[in-house]
Order: C-alpha cells, then structure tokens, then sequence
C-alpha cells in the first residue's frame, strides 16, 4: 500500500509538488503520466526516501521511507538513469546489489533469465543495448522480491521492440506476484496496457487519477483537432478566423499548433474551418487517453 | 537525503511487545542478536562495496597505471642517484624522494577521490545504489576503502620496484629507511584520497570536483609552506605551534618523517621542519585524523545531497 498525503516539496523557490495526494492499494499499478518537469520523479525520489517532503506524509508500505533504509527492503527502485559500471559484466552488477541487498546467488541467475539476459551475464555492461541496460535495472529493481515495483520512465530510449520486450517482464512479473507497481512514462499505450489506474501530474499538481476509463471520460468525448502553421504569427493570426467558423469549439495555441476540442458531431464542420487557413499538417485524435491527458495538463499552451 | 538515513546502518528495530520479565529478556537477547547481525550486515556490506571499487578501479587499471607512475618515478630517482644531477649519497636519496612525491602523491591521491560521490552521482550510480537496503555511511567508507586499497597496492608496486633497485644499489641496510618512507607516502596518500572524497560529496558536478580538488593541491603542496614559513618568521611561535604547522599539513609529514631518517642540513622549510620535532604518536594521531575527518564530513555531506 501506498499513501501520498498532501504532500508538497520545493527546491529553492520551484514547487515540484504541490499538495499532492493519491493511495495505491496492494497489488494494483497506477501509471503516472505528465510532461517533462511535472514533478513524478520527485514523486518517485520521495517514495524511496532519497528526499523529504517539506509538507504532507509518505508511507510505502506502512513504512516513512525516510526512517532508515528499512523501506527499501521492501521496494525496488529502477530511476531513469541508472547507471552501472560498464567494466563490470551483467551478472558482477547483479551480484553485486544481490549482496547489498541479502540476496542468494541463485536468484541472480534466474533474475537474468526472467528478464531475458541469460546468455548475457558474462558480457561487460558498458557493451550492453539500452534496452538491455534497461532489463538489468528491473532485475535490479527485483532483486529482493519486493513487495513495490518503482518504475522510473523505464522505457525511455527504447525502440517499439525493447518496449515490448521490457513490459513482458513487468506483465509477467505481476501475473506471477502479488507486486504493487507505479510506473511512469510518456508512452500512453504502455500505460492502458500494465496499469490499472492512472495519475496526471502537471506543474506539480495531482490533476486527475482513476482509472483509464475514468480519467478518458472526465475529460469529455471531444475530438481533438491539431493544425500545424510554419509560425507562430500565422497561426495567431487564423486562430479568430477559426474561432468564428466553430465558436462552439474549445481552443487551446501552443506556439505553431493550434488545438481544437468538438463534440463528434461537429468534426467535419472543424475539419473544414481548419483547412480553410491552409495549415502546414492536421491531425485527428479520437477520445482515448491521450487526448484525455492532453486535455487536462495545461502546461505549454493556453486558452486561445 | 536525511539524517535519519544513516540509521541504514544500524540495526533494525525489535518491535514485538514483551508484556513479562521472560519475555522481555527473549526480547533483550533477541534485539541484541539483531543488533550483532546489522553491525556484521553492515561490514559485509562495507567490504561489498570495497571489493566492487577495488574490481571496477582495476579494471579501468588504476593500479597498474599508479604502479607504473611511481615504478619510472622511483626507478628515475634512484637510476639518477651519484651522477652529476642526482642525489649524492642515500641520504640525498631519500630527501630526493621525499621531496618529489610531494608534488606526485596528494596529486595522484586526489585525482583517484575527486570523482568519487560527484562521479556516481553524475552516472546515475548513487542513485541506484541509495535504493538497496545500504547506509549511506556503509556506501562512502567501502568506496573510499577500495579505491585507499587501489592507491596502496599501485604504490607499493611502484616504489617497490625502487626498492629493488635501492636495495641492489646500497645493500639492504638501506631497506628499513626505504621502507619507512614508502609506508609514510602511502598513508600520506591515503589521507589525500580521503580529502578528494570530501571534496567529491560537497561538488554538485564533477568539474568542480576537479577545480576544487587542484586548489587544494595547490594550497597543501605549493602555498602551504610560503604561509608557514611566513608564521615562523613573523611570530617566532613555539615549538608546539610548529609541530602543529607540521601536522595540519599531510604533505609536510611525509617530508617531516624522511628528514627525521637522515642527517641532514639546509634551508627554507626544511630546515623549519627539521627543528619540528614531531612525536611519531602525534605523526600518527594527524594522519589518522587527516583520514577520519574528511571522510566524517564527506558522509554528513552524502547525507545532504539530494
């Protein structure tokens, strides 16, 4: 179980969490999603007890995980750059935090092969792939069969087959323990795949959690309209004439791009007013997550 | 970072209630025998970490480019030794030497500890590393304990190739004296090395590790001696006052326990040093607390860092 209470850390005058709260009960996963800067891996810095919050409670598992190094006997921590020492070889790293962390040599070995580095372990890390530096992190990160499973951007740099690759092992892992997983990314998909609840955090701010349906439907059925101009000037200068063709629409100006939310039934009527001031490219998302979070983080655009 | 976060290395807590004396002594017997297996978990660790360092260093040949080092170093010495530019006789040997590794060990030593937080750090390393059950303090003493083994063995290596070449030189009577400077510069080093990771957890990134490390090379070794020969010509001080001169600088010790090896006479700040006349106790006691300090205040600033 995780609790986050009304917490908020500053550094120097940034708030890079603003009274945030959010549970996540045992066994579940939650996807925490937002831009870059929006304050998950603080989130994830605080849950591991690297860092305190200036106000509010943390517990991981019923534990202050500011209170000794107890905590992280019961959770295992991937962060988004994780850095091994590329002179030493897969199974030395592994070893190696198997030791720190009390665990038997055998699990070493299964670990490898769970996360699909078996035929690897004897190879130097600095020669490894992103994507199996990445595999070597989550075996670290489960190296002392943890209870929770923190997951920092863990696909990050990957191509679509590493990404594909890495969350087999974490689907697997969940299916075969009862693991509480926080995962964060941008990959969206990656997130209606593994998580059953997700979080958008913007400008440190908790703006939504629920699950996918949840967060989808909080944020309207509205198709999402994007037009690209070659520059900002222009597409100031069609955002009134867009405006008057489809006042019903919700506008949102983020530098080049210029951002239309209608109800269904107004698409063409949209699509039309659009091309009639001949942008550079057009797009079309249909409801789903990631219109639903990009409707509801405000950060890089404002109300047109 | 917390202070509580050094608690990491202490034992866990016996939470179970001991409602009677019996259990209460089952209890007492039982904490006791965590608090035994946290303090052998933690110099397991300890020696973990150490043993990871020392591998990673030996790869990246640390040691065999620290041997290297001080091998063509003592080698040139004692190989220019009777001729027209070396030293004279034994004595001028070893003042030779000692006066040379003056500049050459705090330099090799910080160049192996300014990298040592601030490097993992930058690497994504510490962060991983502060996510297993490990202290903080367990982590910053077995680093510092491997990469101390790294600059021992690299420099024993070394210099004992000059030791060869003295002892088939002079005949061995001249070993213990040799040998006697060789411990003296490694610990010297090591105290150095202690310094570079002090100054490793307070940089916030490694070029300002290295310039804080290369100011402080320049303060022990080149302007140190200028700013004590200035106090002993101005103030006259007492001898304590100079024995404490001597000692508040590790660089000086080494030039300090070399002069006490042989007789010799000259000017400027080892003439100062020669009429020093530090106790080997408190020699030892200033290098232990060259070593001690820097590493306390490195582990209170590891605990900071965030």
């Amino acid at each position: 179980m995780i609790e986050v209470t009304d917490v908020t850390k500053r550094y120097g005058g940034v708030v890079a969490l603003d009274g945030v709260s959010l549970s996540v009960p045992d066994g579940a996963s939650l996807g925490l999603v937002g831009t870059n800067g929006a304050g998950k891996t603080t989130l994830f810095r605080l849950l591991v007890g690297h860092e305190t919050p200036d106000a509010g409670t943390v517990r991981v598992a019923g534990v202050d995980p500011t209170a000794g190094t107890r905590v992280r006997e019961r959770v295992g921590y991937l962060p988004e750059d994780a850095g091994f020492q590329p002179a030493l070889t897969g199974s030395e790293v592994l070893g190696y935090y198997a030791d720190m962390s009390g665990v038997e040599a055998p699990r070493v070995e299964t670990l490898l092969s769970v996360v699909g580095l078996e035929g690897a372990g004897d190879r130097r890390v600095g020669g490894y792939s992103n994507g199996m530096n990445r595999r070597l992190g989550l075996a670290t990160a489960l190296l002392g069969d943890p209870d929770v499973l923190l997951l920092d951007e863990p696909t990050a740099g990957l191509d679509p087959g590493g990404v594909d690759a890495f969350n087999r092992v974490v689907e697997r892992v969940r299916e075969e323990r009862d693991v509480t997983v926080v995962l964060s990314t941008h990959v969206l998909s990656e997130v209606e795949a593994l998580c059953d609840r997700v979080a958008v955090l913007d400008d440190g701010q908790l703006r939504t959690v629920g699950t996918v349906e949840e967060v989808v439907r909080a944020a309207g059925d509205a198709v999402t309209i994007t037009a690209g101009y070659a520059d900002e000037a222009t597409r100031s200068s069609v955002t009134e004439t867009v405006r008057a063709a489809v006042p019903e629409a919700s506008l949102t100006a983020r530098t080049t791009d210029l951002e239309l939310a209608v109800e269904r039934d107004r698409v063409n009527d949209a699509l039309a007013a659009v091309v009639e001031t001949d942008p550079e490219s057009v797009s079309v998302d249909e409801p789903g997550l990631e219109a639903a979070v990009r409707r509801t983080v405000s950060n890089g655009g404002e109300r047109a | 970072m917390t202070d509580s976060e050094s608690e990491g290395v202490d034992a866990p807590h016996d939470e179970r209630p001991c409602p009677d004396g019996g259990a209460t002594a089952r209890a007492s017997a039982s904490a006791t025998a965590t608090e035994t297996a946290g303090s052998v978990d933690t110099v397991r660790q300890v020696f973990g970490v150490a043993r990871r360092e020392y591998r990673v260093l030996a790869r990246a040949r640390w040691s065999v480019g620290l041997a290297a080092l001080f091998g063509v170093f003592s080698l040139a010495v004692v190989g220019l030794t009777g001729t027209a530019t070396g030293p004279t006789s034994v004595g001028a040997l070893l003042v030779t030497l000692a006066e040379l590794s003056v500049y050459l060990v705090p330099l090799a030593a910080l160049a192996l500890g300014y990298g040592t937080v601030v490097g993992a750090d930058e690497r994504g390393t510490l962060e991983l590393l502060l996510s297993v059950p490990l202290g903080r303090t367990a982590l910053l003493v077995g680093t510092f304990l491997g990469r101390a083994a790294t600059l021992a063995v690299g420099m024993t290596v070394g210099l004992g190739l000059g030791a060869v070449a003295v002892g088939l030189r002079f005949g061995p009577a001249v070993l213990p004296a040799y040998l006697h400077y060789l411990l003296t510069a490694v610990t010297v080093g090591v105290a150095f090395l202690a310094l570079g990771v002090c100054i490793s957890a307070a940089a916030t990134e490694k070029a300002r590790a290295l310039g804080g490390a290369l100011l402080a090379w320049v303060w022990f070794v080149l302007v140190y001696d200028l700013v004590a020969l200035g106090v002993v010509v101005a103030l006259d001080p007492p001898r304590w006052l100079l024995s404490a001169l001597v000692v508040a600088n590790p660089a000086d010790v080494l030039r300090l326990v070399v002069l006490s090896l042989v007789p010799t006479s000259g000017g400027g700040a080892g003439a100062v040093l020669a009429t020093a006349a530090v106790s080997t106790p408190a020699i030892l006691a200033g290098l232990a607390v060259w070593i001690v300090l820097p590493l306390a205040v490195g582990g209170r600033l590891l605990g900071r860092r965030a």
